[in-house]
């Protein structure tokens, strides 16, 4: 193969991986669901977290279809919710849930930073309206709570952004160990980060990606959000799913559950 | 024939996403204020946040506070809250935030 056919093969890759493998950083330009649904939808997850008592939980979105997705991940973006106390522009003080997010960067593919957004902005935008719901003992809330007014979780960011970060490392981050980050500050009562992880090591159980090992390596060269060097071995990241059960495990769970794109309530 | 053979396997490698968890904002802000705009008169009201003031509610011993403020009795067990019915969203549409006087930007001297 001649050097201009090598050059030809490897702008098809970068196209390839730009444009779909790694799919999901890309603005979506068309919402597949009115303003409406998308209004009345956050509103019904709002109240179904609020049914529950629930001062902090960790609010997920489908965001793809399920058969776009990798086996054993079901959500796209996992955050947390904060039932808090918002001010209007008008001045006008309400209550509901402000989310506490790592989003990663529209500028830059490989770093991300912090953004408190509300649920109609969360689910903007997605092809596929569903939330994960799972809501944290009331002890493990008030932990979570006390971190987050006392401004520490910042301290629990590392901008470097990878779509598949491994939890178990601060080398990269994605929105999910983040979370689990400030998850694991509240329970161990620390923001030191390498006691986090060592902790995270013992204790939580990532899940597994599955993908093809050349697309991974390929990835890592040309696509931004894509790095593979904080991994040996198997590649693992942290999920919505992997840190309910992980809640679970520990009794650190007081419910969870999904809600679909008619705002029916769905048992996980 | 080898090109076009390479070019197929190639694609056939990294056809299927390999992950999805990204946390990419799927928002075109312009777009989504134009879309809830049009809301404006419906049932659903729909409001803008001023900056940084989302005060969580805070769970200390036996009462709920906001801003250091008690204002709710929650006991052992939580107990429903209320949401507001007023739909939020975080940023001012581009037409009306660019009228905003912006004081205290990082780059104003």
């Amino acid at each position: 193969m001649n050097s201009k056919n090598i050059t030809l093969l490897f702008a098809m890759l970068i196209a390839l991986l730009s444009a779909s493998t790694f799919a999901g950083s890309q603005k979506q330009d068309k919402n597949n669901y009115s303003a409406d649904h998308i209004t009345r939808f956050a509103k019904q997850v709002e109240n179904l977290a609020a049914e529950q008592g629930a001062y902090v939980f960790i609010i997920a979105r489908a965001g793809r279809p399920a058969s776009d997705m990798p086996k054993g991940i079901n959500y796209t973006h996992t955050a947390l919710a904060v039932y808090s106390q918002i001010q209007l522009e008008s001045g006008e003080i309400v209550n509901g849930y402000a989310i506490h997010n790592l989003y990663q960067k529209a500028d830059a593919a490989n770093r991300s930073e912090l953004v408190i957004d509300y649920p109609v902005d969360f689910f903007w935008g997605v092809e596929q309206l569903e939330a994960g719901i799972a809501i944290p003992t009331p002890e493990l809330q008030k932990k979570i709570l006390a971190l987050i007014s006392a401004n520490k979780t910042t301290r629990l960011h590392n901008p470097k952004y990878s779509v598949i970060a491994n939890p178990y490392n601060n080398k990269y981050q994605n929105c999910t160990e983040y979370t689990l980050n400030i998850i694991n500050s509240a329970i161990y009562g620390t923001i030191d980060m390498e006691k986090l992880k060592v902790n995270t090591k013992a204790y939580f159980k990532a899940q597994k990606v599955s993908a093809n090992p050349i697309k991974l390596m390929l990835g890592q060269f040309f696509v931004d959000e894509v790095s593979t060097s904080d991994h040996r071995g198997k590649v693992q990241t942290a999920t919505f799913t992997t840190i309910t059960q992980y809640l679970e495990d520990y009794g650190l769970l007081q419910t969870s559950f999904a809600i679909d794109e008619h705002g029916q309530r769905i048992t996980l | 024939m080898k090109k076009g053979i390479l070019i197929v396997l190639a694609s056939l490698l990294i056809a299927q996403p390999v992950h999805a968890a990204t946390s990419a904002q799927h928002t075109s802000k312009a777009s989504k204020h134009s879309a809830l705009a049009l809301k404006e008169g419906s049932k659903t009201t729909v409001k803008t946040v001023a900056t940084a003031v989302a005060v969580p509610m805070i769970i200390s011993g036996q009462l709920t506070e906001a801003a250091g403020k008690s204002v709710k009795h929650v006991g052992t067990k939580l107990l429903p809250l209320k949401v507001t019915k007023t739909t939020v969203t975080a940023d001012a549409p581009p037409n009306q935030a660019i009228k905003k006087d912006n004081k205290g930007d990082c780059n104003e001297q």
